[in-house]
């Protein structure tokens, strides 16, 4: 039974039901200390159906298998009782769409891309205190096509490549690292414009480092440059804003529609159409057309990110949130690219601090969205006095509560920067972007070990 | 499965000087209930991966499309020609005799319902108190492994994996607990409820305490969280080959008292199995003993080059390469009962927030207390916005007593464990 009868045949059986079916073809090479350890390549392809009976059924299956089992089985796990759910109802689009960029991954020879990662190691590899150097390309090409029981189909084309670099020095006892990470969906022309500048950025960081002193502990005048912003805007506020932690009383951000939650300098949106931005798509994972949702602005809650099912809980519309790894999990609401809107802050203006930190880089965070309660770690820092940077500072993390925090901010710089990563919820993980200036806050916690 | 696999093994020698395909099937049934919406889901997946070395240069391809197994190993072979000569590799690994492991294959898994699944659900609803359920699941998996090679390894497995995990909120408090078993009655449901539940009840009405260098009580979750992101990089050959482990062998790591196993033969261990990911015997390795590092853990890889063999610790799925990790890792000996560790003021730190942004290389960390308390004078007191940082191989040496509390968390197998002079940050 092909894809079409399938959904004929969901539609006499259920309230909603839809199918995706994805091909996934990826490549990837790892450089360790010189030594190409991995190149590695293959196809993973399969199918998922989503049922919506008395409850959420679902189904998949990779490889070779038959659409109609899985449909059988979707159905069959959806006559549990529960309690009542449904999705909110949205337009019905019909589109087949590829993203193709120049130097589009599927395009560009092999060698080409052993030359990006074997170049990057040659510059650092015998810069100071260089110790271990891990190089890695990696590039994923997804063919998705989506339908559902409402008549929407959808089918598309989207590769995404990354480079990324850890460079590890040495001295004596201490060691000290530091990366860097370039990505787009799109062509690879950004990783080899990039590729050499970034890599020395990350040796002379990681060298420098081992010369930096741990901080001293306590709540400080923070800036946080546009890498660092992102993650603490990812971490303190976009997952609280994701609608299925506000429907369980699982976010802070419950029920404070149209209240300020945060300092009137901020506006923050949602925006999966981002060209070229690691987390862009055209359509969610439940066939909604993508685009931007506005969160924060001028400092006042007014949005929250959807999937259907949360639309139809808060008597919303779907805001094309709803991912999934892949086929065979469930899509449920995640951040694509999340923005901070610049201000009109000049950096020696947000410097100009008699004692403060400037915290740069970021090792990732955690957020716990029903306290509000964040952490989230620079990769380094720089004591600041009187206006000047001065001293490095390593193992700088920077901890406190959604709400305090952003009503503490007090500068948003000028000029944003694209920073790129993965997202992990609920067991999945999927491509994201921050897209952030500067920002100072008046006073926020450091953790340090400095006697 | 097993045909395909042996096939591409076949085709890949003709060209090959050594081949290895590593299979996997699983079957997985999950059901999810969030404030009373029930998803229910079935999963199979299966695929083989194949490592081929041709004059020393090594390429891997997968597939999940077992119709396609020519392809495989033509694009297996295609990325070994494009690859470069690893000088280091020796050979992959021969055949073994490999050990008896009990525990780890319920037969119930095999014809389990979402209606079994569900008596499950109703039992950890029926356990809450004093907070309210927002979401539970429990999980059921299925796995069989084939792992093959032009040395004669040809190695079979199969194993099961029942999980729970619950997420509850009293009053604006959140707490979640997990647990796992190899065996369907084995997961402690009814417990991890009950658990979440107090710990979140006594967790509201948090109040700022005093910070500081004092002791601090990590439990067994709060361990497993934050050696994952560190000590176990440490533990690894291939940090300490590529000179970002701070570790040598014979090196005093911690106190006496202190002992770190990793035994992929325990009885119903969540790791274990007969075989690792590259077809080697599983076992049990002494890492740290007395305090003193003994070993590291290896994969054929990274024990060839140093001439030993591997301890069996190449993890992986069949769409990846094996790297090295551990099997069930377990913390030891024990020198206290817990009561003795909450003795005097300490930090009881129940769980972190943030533990994978710790630097692998260095050991150091800075994570926030995910509802922990403060132990004074016989009270228990909810401690708000409090962060610990450090170091995690000096945190090791501090040390002061390993506790009767054993759990199993992931894949470490850990008691609470009191530690001195930890540095804590209050707001």
């Amino acid at each position: 039974m092909d894809l079409e009868a399938c959904i004929r045949y969901l539609e006499g059986k259920v309230k909603y039901a839809d199918i995706r079916v994805e091909n996934i073809s990826s490549f990837s090479m790892v450089l360790r200390d010189g030594v190409m350890s991995e190149i590695c390549g293959g196809i993973e392809s399969g199918a998922s159906v989503r049922a919506l009976g008395k409850c959420w059924g679902f189904a998949s299956a990779n490889g070779f298998f038959h659409l109609k089992d899985i449909c059988d089985e979707a159905v069959e796990c959806s006559t549990v009782e529960g309690e009542k759910t449904g999705v909110a109802e949205s337009d019905v689009y019909n589109e087949k769409y590829e993203i193709r960029e120049r130097r589009d991954p599927e395009e560009v020879g092999v060698d080409e891309k052993k030359e990006i990662v074997t170049d990057a190691y040659s510059i650092v590899k015998d810069f100071r205190d260089v110790k271990s150097v891990t190089v890695s390309y990696s590039e994923c090409i997804r063919r998705k096509i989506y339908a559902n029981t409402e008549g929407c189909m959808i089918e598309c084309r989207i590769p995404s490549a990354s480079f990324s670099i850890r460079v590890r020095c040495r001295d004596g006892s201490l060691i000290q690292e530091a990366s860097e990470r370039i990505g787009r969906v799109g062509g690879i022309w950004e990783i080899e414009e990039r590729y050499a500048e970034a890599s020395m950025s990350a040796a002379e960081r990681a060298s420098a480092l081992l010369r930096a002193r741990a901080p001293k502990p306590g709540s400080y005048v923070v800036i946080m440059d546009p890498k660092l912003s992102g993650v603490f805007m990812h971490e303190a506020v976009g997952h609280a804003m994701e609608a299925d932690h506000v429907i369980t009383g699982q976010s802070i951000l419950r029920d404070k529609i149209g209240e300020r939650i945060g300092s009137h300098l901020l506006t923050v949106f949602d925006d999966p159409t981002v060209g070229g931005a690691f987390g862009f798509y055209k359509y969610d994972d439940e066939g909604i057309k993508a685009g931007r949702t506005n969160v924060i602005k001028r400092g006042v809650l007014v949005g929250y990110l959807h999937s259907r099912e949360t639309a139809f809980h808060l008597s919303s519309r779907p805001t094309g949130n709803a991912r999934a790894e892949e086929f065979s999990e469930l899509p449920i609401v995640r951040m694509s690219n999340l923005v901070i809107e610049e201000g009109d802050m000049e950096f020696e203006e947000m410097a100009d601090v008699s004692y403060g930190i400037y915290a740069c880089g970021m090792r990732g965070g955690e957020v716990d969205t029903t306290k509000g309660e964040f952490q989230f770690a620079a990769e380094e820092g720089y004591v600041i006095r009187n206006g000047e940077i001065q001293d490095r500072i390593r193992n700088l993390a920077l901890g406190g509560r959604t709400l305090e925090v952003l009503s503490l901010i007090d500068g948003v710089g000028k000029s944003s920067k694209h920073s790129i990563g993965y997202c992990g919820k609920d067991g999945q993980l999927v491509q994201v972007s921050e897209i952030s200036p500067h920002l100072r806050v008046k006073k926020i916690r450091i953790g340090g070990t400095y006697d | 499965m097993i045909d395909e696999a042996e096939r591409a093994l076949k085709l890949a020698v003709r060209e090959c000087d050594q081949a290895e395909v590593f299979g996997e099937r699983r079957r997985s049934i999950v059901v999810k209930e969030e404030e009373g919406r029930i998803r229910a889901r079935i999963s199979r997946a299966q695929g083989i991966g194949l490592r081929v070395v041709i004059d020393k240069r090594i390429g891997f391809s997968f597939t999940s499309d077992l119709l396609k197994i020519d392809e495989c190993v033509r694009l297996a072979i295609k990325q070994a020609r494009i690859s470069e000569r690893d000088e280091s590799f020796r050979t992959l690994p021969s055949e073994e005799r490999y050990p008896t492991v009990e525990g780890c294959y319920d037969p119930k898994s095999e014809g389990i319902s979402v209606k079994e699944i569900l008596e499950k659900l109703e039992c950890m609803r029926n356990s809450a108190s004093g907070a309210r359920i927002v979401t539970m699941s429990f999980s059921c998996v299925t796995g069989d492994w084939i792992v093959i090679n032009s040395e004669g390894i040809n190695v079979r497995d199969r194993g099961t994996c029942f999980s729970a995990s619950v997420s509850v909120n009293a009053d604006g408090v959140s707490h979640e607990e997990d647990d796992a078993s190899r065996r369907f009655d084995g997961v402690r449901v009814e417990w991890i409820v009950e658990n979440a539940c107090e710990i979140a009840r006594e967790s509201v009405k948090q109040q700022k305490i005093e910070g500081g260098k004092i002791a601090a009580v990590f439990t067994p979750k709060a361990i497993s969280s934050l050696m994952s992101y560190t000590t176990l990089s440490h533990l690894s050959a291939e940090s300490w080959q590529r000179g970002f482990s701070p570790y040598n062998e014979g090196d005093v790591i911690g106190p006496e008292f202190l002992e770190i196993v990793d035994d992929g033969t325990v009885q119903g261990g969540i790791g274990s199995s007969k075989m690792d990911g590259e077809g080697v015997a599983k076992r049990r390795t002494v890492l740290v003993d007395h305090g003193i590092l003994k070993s590291f853990m290896y994969d054929s890889y990274h024990a060839h080059k140093v001439g030993r063999e591997s301890t069996g610790n190449a993890l992986r799925s069949y769409d990846t390469t094996p790297r090295i990790g551990p099997t069930n890792l377990i913390v030891g000996k024990c020198n206290a009962k817990l009561d003795e560790l909450m003795d005097g003021r300490c930090l009881l730190v129940t769980d972190v927030i943030g533990a994978h942004t710790a630097s692998r290389a260095s050991g150091e960390f800075s994570v926030v207390v995910h509802n922990g308390f403060m132990l004074e004078g016989g009270r228990k007191i909810p401690a708000k916005d409090v962060t610990i940082c450090g170091c995690m191989p000096e945190l090791w040496r501090k040390a002061e007593m390993i506790g009767d509390d054993y759990r199993s968390v992931l894949f470490i197998i850990s008691p609470s464990i009191r530690f001195s002079q930890v540095h804590v940050v209050s707001s």
